[in-house]
């Protein structure tokens, strides 16, 4: 076979289109619960209250994305951005599956999530988090369309959307702890 | 990342065990991300060193079924059709050593250069170089030997 080296960094692509079963992200989902529990949360500092409003009131947000979108569902959305962020194939996967988490983690936090509603104050701050994200994410979108190379914007942009998905894990296991 | 682990490990399970954990490690230790490097690399290397962790701990059988099957199943094999090609390729990497396999992987696979290699396998840049053009000779072996087999056995 011609130039082994060649066709191996050549199509690097095309031999890598191997992908995970079925159960994997549900696999991973449960050693992030597990994970999440053994470590000390922000999150807890905050009363009953503030943990049940947060997680409606980042519910509520979603759902209206969700259905105002009907075509698409968030993952769909969250794919298609990162397709379209021209950000390296790694990156794109690690967006990726920071966007697939998130999206778990808002279905799962619409079982957890009673009903009640108030507290005001605490509305405020976790819709202030989401906001200053969400700014963030602009920002640094703005940035890299100005110049898509730049490393340093492409990492933020990820730790952004990690970020987000962490913030779910932990009203996600605040509402939990609340139930138990 | 999965492709990563996969081609180390040559095992699904264990791939799909690795990337969890890697991800749970970058969770944890976002702090020590310096920001320097590309994030895509960091975590790369994560996944690269959580494969060989396990490859550590355990010696394996190496089955050659799954990618005999991917071959057999092509229609009216082409050796100059690309997918072909990559297909023998592969199958190629199942047969080699682990210590091969892994050099193959990180040389050719993931674009790592020696140092970085010699530094990940806790080997001199020499022994980087030697053992990848090592492993280089037996991959185009189980080429050519697999070359030789279609053309004596075509079906």
């Amino acid at each position: 076979m011609e130039n082994l080296d060649e066709i191996i960094r050549k199509n690097r692509k095309l031999l890598s289109v191997e992908e995970p079963s079925d159960g994997h992200f549900d696999d991973f989902q449960k050693k992030l619960a597990i994970y999440h529990q053994e470590r000390e949360s922000w999150f807890s500092q905050y009363g009953l209250v503030l943990r049940i409003a947060a997680g409606l009131l980042i519910f509520v947000t979603f759902g209206v994305l969700y259905y105002s979108n009907p075509l698409s569902t968030l993952k769909q959305i969250f794919s298609q951005q990162v397709a379209d962020s021209g950000l390296p194939i790694e990156l794109q996967e690690a967006m990726q599956y920071y966007n697939i988490i998130t999206d778990k983690r808002l279905g799962q936090i619409t079982q957890y999530a009673s009903s009640e509603d108030e507290a005001g104050k605490v509305k405020k701050m976790a819709l202030k988090e989401i906001e200053t994200l969400d700014e963030d994410k602009i920002e640094l979108e703005a940035l890299l369309a100005e110049n898509p190379s730049n490393e340093r914007v492409q990492n933020a942009l990820v730790i952004n959307r990690k970020k987000q998905a962490e913030m779910l894990n932990r009203i996600l296991n605040s509402l939990k702890r609340t139930q138990q | 990342m999965y492709n990563t682990s996969l081609r180390i490990l040559n095992n699904q399970p264990e791939a799909e065990d690795v990337m969890q954990e890697s991800f749970l490690d970058a969770f944890g230790k976002i702090s020590s991300y310096s920001g320097e490097g590309s994030f895509g690399g960091w975590l790369k290397r994560i996944v690269v060193n959580n494969s060989l962790d396990i490859l550590k701990k355990r010696r394996e059988l190496v089955s050659l079924e799954e990618t005999h099957l991917e071959l057999e199943q092509m229609e009216t094999p082409n050796p100059d059709n690309i997918e072909y090609k990559l297909a023998e390729i592969k199958k190629a990497m199942v047969g080699l050593s682990e210590e091969h396999r892994v050099i193959i992987s990180l040389f050719l696979f993931e674009g790592y250069d020696h140092e970085e290699i010699s530094q990940i396998l806790n080997i001199s840049n020499n022994a980087s170089r030697t053992r990848f053009s090592r492993a280089k000779g037996k991959l185009q072996g189980i080429l050519s030997g697999q070359r030789s087999i279609k053309m004596f056995h075509p079906n």
